[in-house]
């Protein structure tokens, strides 16, 4: 009952800073709210996030509003064909001065890690960043690191110029916790968009001065832990593993999600309950986060490729098929 | 009977050519056939569909048994139309319950599984004839005929393939996307669409397969008569008649022809100008006599020898060590052949027992399917637009409410029973907006939708209401947190205000 108590003392401490969270990133990242709001869940749920968009949407801008924001260091690693995995873990060298050999952190060590274009580097250095995001540590030469938490991955695909490109594969991509589309802003977010970055700003660098930090790294860690504890009915849990069997059988899809892809919606869902201020799920939590969680992790056949189907399609299709939960 | 006025070539056929003419027949004259076969099958159908609606297993089943009704139409057209006659549809339809009604109660009864049902059928229909005297004519006629059976057969294996086809064609049709079940639970499981689909492509194959199935019928039973009753001597013998008188020049050899035409015929009459008489007023001890005088003319009596080749089998081998192995495979094919031939019989009995099975088997699946489809149509329906019976585990079903829910809630209440109360309340504002407002809720529909719909489509307070009512449920339902009992009274009485009025 105590420990009840007290975390329903840290969501309303801690519940109302969320809430400005938001409102801070979105400051400076104008429209794009479905964004703030996918990344926002994957910090809470302690996940990664791929995100997928021409280049110029703000992606850079969100990432580092979200680390302004949370008062947390931010680190931006652009993947290149030749970049090596220790260019983003670190390495070790010798330092003549003092006639030792020292560690060189790369910059995975941060809170908030943007990884530009992921598939333009090769497999080998992608798996060095996947595996750093699934293990939350770093090994170098033996030695091993704990990451700063929270640690937060945002990578980014273009889905254009495909050429010379390395696709991440389906086991590399089920490690995202959400796939994130993001587009082009509406005409009246341009418009303010343009305003405000353009007054009194000599080149087109990124202004995050007009955030606030909300929250600190400790307070997301408490927020992590809180949302990993919300209650969850046993229906909700089934309402999401059958969501996920479902795309196992479904017509038009090669290959559906796998457990993983259950327990993420959970995660992602628990996220979600929390940010809308509830202490428990609702169906439509998970509903909510449901094709963010599954896009990535289905495959779907090449008749529907071809005839030019998204997998938000066949999600959708999904969605309003499987029974909502009998309570 | 005009026999010259034959539009079909008789010559001495086998049973399958005679089927194959009736094809051609059917193929030549199918519109009208066709169309005397929907002008009663039709009428038939649409009557049983306004009392068995419901019921589409027995109208399907009740359709097809009633088979023998649809099909002396056909027969008739068909009997006048292979003498040049060739009657109009109408005509046809005017006279439709004089040819209908000869002993339409045994072939809807006793002689509906008869096999060889389009080959008898013209003795009954033609020939008029009824009892003991029917039953001689088909002996006669159906001697070492099988023809017609097997063309029973290949009749319903056709049926079958082809309304096959067609619900395989038809759902193919159907986009992927939005097929609504699997090609297999189409055939083993059909819903309402499937059972349609199933009745509308019974009904189709039926009626592209019946005119050949009459015509081929038919001509197997002229070509029957035609042996017996030798029609096609009878005709040559005409033609040949007509020719001689209309040729001038041969007359000297037209006598001679006309004198042996003459007396051929005059032996030939009892025999062949009415051959029903013929075939019951000579018998054959009269016969003989009568034969032999015939053969006894000078035009008959002449013999001739003549010589030709006959196999007379292998010579006896000299020694039975050197023939050992052929005489061995001899012993063991006439053994396989004496047991095929034994079995032939069992075979034939086997066949029997499947047949018997099947429909055994059809009539089960109909009566299955009949019973689930009923279940099916209990769903309360409103304008031809389902509602869900269910919706997150809640029973929506108007008669499953209490008179004045809000009242019930309240009782659940005073005895702590607030999930319940809750329940009830929400589970009441569905039901009103499903039959009463008709939104359409979809079985997946979360809450949180719901929710969206009322606003959409409600007034501002009845969604005020409804998002309290809906925030108290899901507080409950999924947080396992019990209200205080005075918002959840306060939620019954705007419940009554809101709902109270709704009829069930």
């Amino acid at each position: 009952m105590n420990e009840s108590q007290g975390q329903d003392q840290l969501s309303d401490k801690v519940l109302r800073k969320l809430g400005q969270l938001e409102q801070e990133i979105g400051k400076a990242v104008i429209g794009q709210r479905q964004v703030i709001r996918d990344t926002t869940i994957a910090l809470l749920a302690g996940g990664h996030v791929l995100v997928e968009g021409v280049p110029g949407l703000g992606k850079t801008l969100l990432v580092r509003s979200l680390a302004a924001a949370v008062g947390g260091v931010f680190n931006r690693v652009q993947f290149t064909p030749d970049l090596m995995p220790s260019d983003i873990s670190g390495h070790i060298m010798f330092d003549r001065k003092t006639d030792s050999f020292r560690v060189r952190k790369g910059p995975v060590f941060c809170n908030f890690l943007l990884a530009d274009e992921i598939n333009r580097a090769p497999a080998k250095t992608q798996s060095a960043l996947l595996e750093v995001m699934q293990e939350q540590q770093v090994t170098i030469e033996g030695q091993t690191y704990e990451l700063q938490l929270p640690f937060l991955a945002l990578a980014t695909q273009n889905p254009i110029e495909q050429e010379g490109t390395y696709p991440l594969p389906q086991a590399q991509l089920d490690r995202f916790l959400l796939k994130v589309y993001i587009d082009y802003p509406s005409v009246d977010e341009e418009l303010q968009m343009v305003q405000q970055i353009t007054s009194g700003s000599v080149a087109d660098k990124l202004d995050v001065s007009s955030i606030q930090e909300v929250l600190k790294p400790e307070e997301i860690l408490s927020l992590q832990r809180y949302t990993s504890k919300l209650e969850v009915d046993e229906q909700i849990v089934t309402y999401a593993v059958n969501i996920v069997r479902a795309t196992r059988d479904w017509s038009g899809i090669d290959t559906g999600s796998g457990p993983r892809g259950s327990i993420a919606l959970l995660r992602a869902g628990r996220a979600n309950a929390v940010l809308s201020g509830r202490r428990f799920v609702t169906p439509d939590d998970i509903k909510a986060v449901a094709q963010a969680v599954l896009r990535h992790r289905i495959k779907l056949s090449a008749d529907l490729e071809i005839e030019g189907y998204q997998p938000d399609d066949v999600l959708k299709d999904i969605l309003s098929n499987v029974q909502a939960p009998r309570v | 009977m005009e026999l010259d006025k034959l539009e079909i070539s008789l010559r001495r056929r086998t049973p399958w050519e005679a089927i194959d003419l009736g094809f051609a027949l059917a193929r030549r004259w199918f519109k009208p056939l066709w169309l005397l076969w929907l002008s009663t099958a039709v009428p038939l159908g649409l009557l049983l569909f306004l009392f068995l609606s419901d019921e589409l297993g027995w109208l399907m089943l009740i359709i097809w048994w009633f088979k023998p009704l649809y099909e002396p139409p056909l027969m008739f057209w068909l009997s006048r139309a292979v003498f040049g006659e060739q009657l109009p549809v109408k005509t046809v339809l005017r006279q439709w319950w004089s040819v209908v009604r000869p002993q339409l109660l045994l072939n809807l009864t006793l002689r509906r599984f008869n096999p060889s049902r389009s080959f008898t059928l013209p003795v009954a229909l033609l020939e008029q004839l009824k009892g003991s005297a029917r039953r001689d004519r088909l002996r006669v006629l159906g001697r070492n005929q099988s023809a017609a059976a097997w063309l029973t057969v290949i009749g319903i294996h056709l049926e079958t393939v082809l309304e096959m086809a067609f619900i395989t064609v038809v759902f193919m049709l159907i986009p992927e996307d939005l097929r609504w079940t699997s090609f297999g639970d189409l055939f083993m499981a059909p819903g309402r669409v499937g059972d349609w689909l199933q009745f509308a492509g019974g009904l189709l194959c039926m009626s592209v397969i019946a005119p050949f199935y009459v015509a081929a019928g038919f001509t197997l039973y002229l070509n029957r008569r035609s042996e017996l009753e030798a029609w096609d001597i009878e005709i040559n013998f005409r033609r040949t008649s007509e020719r001689f008188k209309s040729g001038a020049s041969r007359r000297s050899v037209s006598t001679v022809a006309a004198v042996m035409l003459a007396a051929v015929l005059a032996l030939a009459v009892p025999l062949i100008s009415t051959p029903v008489d013929a075939a019951q007023q000579v018998s054959a001890r009269d016969a003989k006599p009568l034969i032999e005088k015939v053969l006894e003319d000078e035009a008959f009596g002449r013999y001739e020898q003549t010589h030709y080749w006959k196999y007379t089998g292998q010579p006896e081998p000299d020694s039975d060590s050197d023939n050992w192995f052929i005489e061995l495979l001899a012993k063991l094919f006439n053994g396989v052949g004496d047991v095929m031939q034994g079995g032939a019989s069992i075979g034939k009995i086997l066949v029997w027992i499947a047949g018997i099975a099947l429909v055994v088997f059809l009539i089960y699946q109909v009566a299955k399917n009949s019973q689930w489809f009923r279940n099916f149509q209990r769903r309360p329906a409103r304008k031809g637009r389902s509602r869900p019976v269910e919706l997150f585990g809640l029973d929506l079903r108007p008669d499953q409410l209490p008179d004045d829910p809000a009242g019930e809630a309240r009782k659940l209440i005073a005895e702590g029973a607030f999930r319940e109360a809750l329940s009830l309340l929400y589970r009441g504002a569905l039901v009103y907006l499903v039959t009463q407002e008709h939104i359409e809720i979809p079985d997946s529909a979360t809450e949180g939708e719901c929710e969206q719909l009322v606003i959409d489509h409600r007034s501002a307070s009845e969604a005020d209401f409804f998002k309290s009512l809906t925030s108290h449920w899901l507080r409950m339902a999924y947080g396992h947190v019990v209200p205080a009992e005075a918002p959840v009274v306060e939620l019954c009485q705007r419940w009554q205000e809101v709902y109270g009025h709704v009829e069930r």
